[in-house]
């Protein structure tokens, strides 16, 4: 065995440092008893905080921005399901062109994106701007992530298991909510917290299909104007990162469990 | 349906995928309380046969009756099979008795009565205790303990199995087939085994079809199969067979069929259908030949061959000689006595047999 080199440890170090460190600035600030996001710091308080809650626009923002994910998840998942278990379980004919040209949202730019379904919405469909209009740009951009995560869980197992299910007298519903579904349960939390995280955290379709209401970020972006508001969103960033690591944390608990408890069909 | 008549029939089954063809027009029947072998090489269609019988394949063309039933366009879910995979597709997220109870939650029983049914089958697969186990703190044999009891527990007319011991140790193989049998004679269900072991079919079975390339070769019993190949590819996939070509010389009203070849005149039981000057083979088994020091004085069933390798095996012998004319390579399989085992590697021998013990089979 060699002996590692000290100097990686220095790199590795730095590179975490470069990585974490803008963003651990921000809890930082956030409880920094001062108006502005310099040093030195000045304090310790949670005035922030509290003043976060009583802001009730930006409290409003984050409603919609929670609504929307929710429903976006939901959605895009329900969507994906009968779509990536088509494609893993069917042998389709041009299965393969199928599935580039729905994972292609992945590659689209998002502005051009928004643009184009700015015209649509506005244009040829003649629907007022909202938060509903803002949801269905979102499940677009969602679909393709949630499919490769659903088709990469249920390609995983052995379809002599929903055979085996058919021959011991299930339909073919039965087959799916008995054998399927739980056995791509890890793939449909993955796929439900994927899509909550990309709809919460998404900027420029929000911004150019939202009407009279604002998302999250959108109205993050509006208040960035302001200085004295800054702390504020500082402290609405630092929940928001902290409820995100939850999540990232869950999502990969229950995914390592799928992995253990699955390996579904190997010998 | 009266109880003699049989539980599946086949007629004309064809099944394609896109331009290949892998079943070509299959016709036969199995019988009730059979245990039936589908055994070939892979890729010559058994397992696709099967998955026919249990409805996860639809034939191309042809009809399938199972208990006078026609099966066409009845769903796997709603046919008296139950099947037992290759892979055991044990459920993953289920323990053994969920496993095992799977199928009967689709039949009309009281929870108490599947409850007993799950019981009666851990006991009868000897896994009793092991009902709250999850399927992945099986063993292998465990694993396919578990897939015949949950298939068996739907009383099927028929259990399919496809390749159930494949993936078992030798020792644990071998364990298993003596209980597949007992356990069918326990329960009277039709079975249906697909293999590609011929000792493993040999073994097991009342009747065994031997398939290649999509088509049958021969229906028969173990013992049929064995001493009555109708052709070549039968003769050489169930045991080792030594195979004489020649061109037929005489055709005997008894049935008796002689050939000429390069290694000499041959002379054996055939099936109708030869005539004078076909092409044929004469085909004797490795135990079926002996060893002689002298040209014997018949001149027919007389081979000329040099010794090449002895193994001594215990209760039997293994020689490989070579053909003095043709330089092709002869099996002699003596017994456990000394006295008939050729002495010296090189030695000049002669291997003769009875007419009866040799087959002519068409070349």
């Amino acid at each position: 065995m060699f002996r590692r080199p000290d100097f990686l440890w220095v790199y590795a170090v730095i590179f975490i440092a470069f990585l974490y460190g803008p963003v651990l600035l921000m809890p930082i600030f956030s409880v920094n008893d001062g108006n502005f996001a310099t040093f030195p710091l000045k304090g310790f308080t949670l005035r922030h905080y509290s003043s976060m809650a009583a802001n009730t626009s930006m409290m409003l923002a984050l409603q919609n921005s929670l609504k929307i994910a929710i429903l976006v998840a939901v959605l895009s998942t329900t969507l994906a399901i009968p779509a990536a278990l088509a494609i893993t379980r069917f042998r389709l004919p041009g299965a393969g062109p199928i599935v580039s040209f729905m994972m292609l949202p992945l590659v689209i730019p998002s502005i051009v994106m928004g643009v184009a379904l700015l015209v649509i919405i506005l244009k040829f469909l003649g629907i007022q701007l909202s938060l509903w209009t803002v949801a269905s740009g979102h499940i677009l951009i969602c679909l393709p992530y949630c499919m490769s995560v659903l088709m990469s869980r249920l390609e995983g197992f052995d379809p002599s298991l929903e055979e085996a299910s058919r021959d011991l007298g299930c339909n073919a519903w039965q087959t799916f909510v008995r054998v399927t579904l739980p056995l791509a349960m890890p793939g449909v939390i993955s796929s439900l917290l994927m899509g909550f995280i990309i709809s919460f955290d998404e900027f420029v379709i929000a911004f150019f299909l939202t009407g009279t209401e604002n998302t999250l970020p959108v109205y993050l972006y509006s208040q960035l104007r302001f200085p004295n508001k800054l702390p504020g969103t500082l402290a609405l960033g630092s929940l928001i990162l902290l409820v995100s690591a939850v999540f990232v944390v869950l999502a990969e608990i229950i995914r390592k469990r799928g992995v253990q408890s699955g390996n579904p069909g190997d010998l | 349906m009266t109880e003699t008549a049989p539980i599946i029939a086949m007629s004309g089954l064809v099944k394609r995928f896109g331009t290949l063809t892998v079943l070509h027009g299959i016709n036969f029947d199995i019988e009730r309380g059979e245990f039936f072998s589908l055994l070939g090489p892979s890729g010559c269609g058994k397992t696709t046969l099967l998955r026919i019988l249990a409805g996860i394949e639809q034939p191309s063309e042809g009809s399938l009756l199972i208990d006078g039933q026609s099966m066409s366009g009845v769903a796997a879910n709603r046919r008296p099979t139950n099947m037992v995979f290759q892979s055991y597709a044990i459920f993953p997220h289920l323990n053994v008795e969920e496993n095992i109870g799977y199928g009967l939650r689709n039949i009309a029983i009281s929870k108490s009565e599947a409850a007993e049914r799950v019981a009666e089958a851990l006991a009868l697969v000897k896994l009793e205790g092991l009902g709250k186990r999850n399927a992945h703190q099986l063993s292998g044999g465990q694993r396919q303990r578990v897939a015949l009891a949950r298939a068996l527990v739907c009383r099927p007319k028929v259990l399919l199995l496809d390749e159930p011991l494949s993936a078992l140790d030798k020792k644990l193989r071998e364990e298993m087939q003596l209980e597949l049998r007992a356990l069918q004679r326990t329960v009277g269900i039709t079975f249906v085994f697909v293999t590609h072991d011929q000792e493993e079919a040999l073994t097991l079975s009342d009747r065994i079809a031997v398939m290649d390339k999509g088509h049958v070769l021969q229906i028969d019993s173990p013992r049929g199969l064995y001493e009555r190949p109708v052709n070549r590819t039968v003769a050489e996939f169930i045991g080792s067979m030594n195979l004489f070509a020649g061109q037929v010389t005489r055709v005997g009203a008894d049935g008796v069929v002689e050939i000429e070849g390069p290694e000499g005149r041959f002379r054996g039981v055939a099936r109708p259908g030869l005539s004078s000057g076909d092409a044929a083979v004469a085909a004797i088994r490795p135990e079926r030949i002996r060893i002689m020091r002298a040209a014997p004085d018949a001149g027919v069933n007389a081979v000329s061959a040099r010794l090449q390798a002895s193994s001594y095996l215990g209760d039997r012998s293994l020689h490989v000689l070579q053909g003095a004319a043709t330089g092709q390579q002869i099996t002699v399989q003596s017994g456990p006595a000394v006295d008939d085992t050729p002495a010296g590697g090189g030695s000049e021998l002669w291997l003769g047999w009875d007419a009866e013990a040799g087959l002519i089979l068409p070349g």
